[in-house]
């Protein structure tokens, strides 16, 4: 019989991106041949079909199934999944570190603490261990994991889906600024306004900020939309999780992305933003520069002022908007949905 | 006047050499200090650690629901005695974690003051 490759996850929702990278990686398998399956310790019931609930998993496992197991939170079930026979793969998302989320997200600060401080318990009980960057590499090797493989090509990136739909462009009369992230502390949105209330009051009165991503379960959206206040910024727009299409208008309509985030396991949106050909700014941390390479205008730890010119000189300079383009357009070439499916059939195989 | 920055890495250094150089119409330093820590301190710990459920929140949220509600209510009552120790098992974790913290507080300040006098 041939082994199967079960997905383990420590949730599964509609929207969430590891969710959807592991369906993906299932139809990638299946296509080469190889069955499987995806189980959730927490599970939305729309997904009720496409994944399974993970108590299922001790009376569905085989000997021989190579157990995948996608750890981003902590989930006691996965560390029961530790005990069952056969080949494990852990495949380190990376965890937020609970010191952002304390002030907003207490309850989610603790489950991040618990996550981390659990890692550990891993090592050594696993065959193989991957992550998408060195940043989160070096978290796991600082819990003990040995040989731990970095693989950039981990997550599906199909620019299929970023075709503009039936939404036209959303365009606004002054430029729009975007960042696209669930709004949460590590991925300092707080700056992000303080730095276009700068650049707004100093450029381009007429400007817009949009950040759109989900709220979470804590204040942290609320505190944003104060600080805009207090802040004298005008036009900052939190539109909350949007679906695929209503995203792909927002990014069309942009002038630039701006990523400010402090820690970021990987950062799909900034794929995105290149894909749309929007010029990035970004702050040189986390995995941000590994994921963006040379294709946007990197920051070292910079102040409210030099994000503020630098946004300003990625509107208006359409000379550098085409520089940035190009090495966009380059950079995207690394991250294709075939040289994902070449990864993850290396992995399984390995 | 500079010209126009070509690559990335000119746009990053020009932007930090703006920046240095711009008057600003509002204060930089003014905003870096907007919204600090808002956890609120020991107080708010203070005021959510006594634990007060109104018996509205039990309700039915159908239309014509009022027979549903009072059977909720009803049945609340009935597990009265559970949900007492309930709370006093949540609330005697509650009071003592403050305690603590409100201890280890006293503890950092008094630190704080010997560092001080120290320097």
């Amino acid at each position: 019989m041939t082994p199967r490759v079960v997905q383990l996850l420590s949730g599964a929702g509609p929207y969430d991106a590891i969710t959807n990278q592991a369906l993906a990686w299932q139809r990638m398998l299946a296509s080469d041949g190889i069955e499987g399956e995806v189980m959730a310790a927490q599970l939305d019931p729309v997904l009720d079909g496409a994944v399974r609930r993970i108590d299922a998993l001790a009376a569905r496992a085989r000997p021989d199934d190579l157990l995948v197991i996608h750890y981003s939170a902590h989930a006691p079930a996965l560390e029961r999944a530790l005990e069952l026979p056969g080949r494990k793969l852990l495949v380190y998302h990376n965890i937020t570190p609970p010191q952002y989320l304390w002030e907003h997200e207490p309850y989610v600060a603790m489950m991040c603490a618990l996550g981390r401080e659990r890692l550990a318990g891993f090592a050594g009980r696993v065959d193989a261990a991957v992550a998408p960057s060195q940043f989160s590499a070096r978290d796991l090797e600082a819990a003990g994991f040995h040989g731990v493989r970095v693989d950039r090509r981990l997550y599906e990136f199909d620019r299929a889906r970023l075709v503009p739909g039936a939404d036209r462009p959303d365009r606004h009369s002054g430029p729009t600024v975007v960042f696209v992230g669930r709004l949460s502390h590590n991925k300092r949105q707080d700056r992000l306004v303080k730095a276009f209330a700068l650049y707004q009051a100093a450029h381009e009165p007429d400007a817009r900020l949009v950040l759109p991503g989900s709220p979470g379960s804590g204040t942290y959206g609320a505190y944003l939309v104060r600080l805009a206040e207090e802040a004298g910024a005008r036009n900052v727009e939190l539109p909350g999780a949007l679906p695929q299409e209503r995203l792909n208008a927002i990014y069309a309509g942009a002038d630039a992305f701006v990523c400010l985030s402090e820690h970021e396991g990987f950062c799909i949106p900034l794929l995105e933003a290149l894909h749309f050909g929007l010029p990035v700014i970004a702050r040189r941390a986390a995995a941000v520069p590994e994921v963006l390479g040379d294709a946007g205008v990197l920051l070292d730890d910079p102040d409210l002022g030099t994000v503020a010119e630098a946004m300003d000189l990625c509107v208006r300079g359409p000379v550098l908007r085409t520089e940035l383009r190009e090495r966009g357009e380059r950079r995207l070439a690394e991250f294709t949905p075939e040289r994902t499916h070449e990864a993850v059939r290396a992995l399984v195989r390995a | 006047m500079t010209a126009e920055p070509r690559t990335p890495e000119e746009a990053a250094a020009e932007a930090r050499r703006r920046a240095a150089e711009r008057e600003y119409p509002v204060d930089p330093a003014r905003l870096e200090a907007l919204g600090a820590d808002e956890r609120g301190g020991l107080s708010r710990l203070q005021e959510w650690a006594a634990i007060e459920v109104s018996p509205d929140v039990v309700r039915s949220t159908r239309r014509a629901g009022a027979p549903i509600t009072r059977l909720k209510r009803f049945l609340a009552r009935m597990l009265l005695q559970y949900h007492n120790e309930e709370h006093a098992q949540i609330t005697r974790f509650n009071v003592h974690l403050l305690g603590y913290v409100a201890a280890l507080e006293e503890r950092v300040a008094e630190l704080e003051q010997r560092l001080e006098r120290r320097e």
